[in-house]
């Protein structure tokens, strides 16, 4: 047989590691402390990042509508911003499904003033 | 990410234990093989094992849901062994060595006749000497791709190069190794 397949024989055969009975359990019991249920931290990031980018779009709204923009048509140029970052970048959609109902929360707001 | 590993990772970041215990076990063969290859210690296997999942589950809070679930624990593996070789001062150790008396040097017995079997052991031995003896960019990316299960783009990942790359290295490993062992059988045939 020429080398080159003796080679690749002899890698093949090269054994995988068999983890020892109750392997898992072990690992478990040891990693305790850092599986316990804790506060996802990019969670926590991506909800600050809805609540300031709800704020810049809230306050667009209101600075547009007090420019003398109907607070609908403003409403609707967000929407079609949102639409199109969505199709581009999922997480960015989150974040605009944050901006948007804050914009109609400030839409509101400002028509009940 | 496959759906089965995106509900797995969902149910140990919310400290089900359940979860945790079927990520492992799931993994554990194939990680303990990599830090296997990786360092030829059969003795430091369990606890690089358990190092590896100790990390995962560490890093499990900030693990972007986009990539691949098993590249990323596979690199983290990679990483353990690549530590614990530094930090014992072997990196260029020969890793054969290490293992003369433990699993890697016993190759479960086929149908072949004795005197095949006899010549495959030495084969094999002979290999994993002049493995041993390669350069860590070459010898790490062939003993990966010869595990059952990891692809060069798996590999790539895990040792930060293009699988393109991978390719071009188990190559290359290969045909210094056939160099080596062509040598090596010269000088032993001259003596």
């Amino acid at each position: 047989m020429p080398l080159d397949e003796q080679l690749d024989e002899a890698l093949k055969r090269l054994p995988t590691w068999t983890p020892p009975a109750r392997f898992a359990a072990r690992v478990v019991a040891a990693a305790g402390v850092e599986v316990r249920a804790r506060p996802h931290p990019v969670l926590a990031r991506e909800w600050g990042s809805y609540a300031a980018s709800g704020a810049i779009a809230a306050g667009l709204a209101w600075a547009l509508g007090a420019a003398g923009w109907p607070m609908l048509d403003a409403y609707l140029r967000l929407m079609t911003t949102a639409a199109a970052a969505a199709m581009a970048e999922p997480l960015l959609a989150s974040w605009m499904c944050g901006a948007l109902s804050l914009t109609v929360a400030a839409v509101a707001t400002r028509q009940a003033l | 990410m496959q759906d089965d590993d995106h509900e797995l990772v969902r149910r140990c970041r919310q400290g089900d234990q359940d979860a945790c215990a079927r990520l492992v076990e799931v993994y554990e063969r194939l990680v303990g093989t990599v830090i296997w290859r990786a360092t030829g210690d059969q003795q430091a296997v369990e606890d690089l094992g358990q190092e590896t999942f100790l990390r995962v589950f560490r890093g499990l809070p900030y693990f972007d849901a986009r990539a691949k679930l098993s590249t990323w624990i596979f690199t983290i593996a990679h990483r353990v062994a690549v530590d614990h070789l530094r930090y014992a001062g072997r990196w260029r150790e020969d890793p054969a060595a290490d293992d003369a008396n433990g699993v890697l040097a016993r190759v479960p017995a086929d149908t072949a006749g004795p005197e095949e079997t006899v010549a495959r052991d030495e084969l094999d031995r002979f290999v994993r000497e002049e493995l041993a003896e390669l350069p860590d960019k070459y010898r790490l990316p062939l003993l990966y791709a010869a595990i059952d299960g990891l692809d060069h783009a798996t590999i790539g990942a895990m040792l930060g190069v293009q699988p393109g790359t991978v390719k071009t290295l188990v190559f290359r490993g290969k045909q210094l190794l056939k160099r080596r062992m062509t040598n090596a059988l010269q000088a032993r045939c001259r003596l």
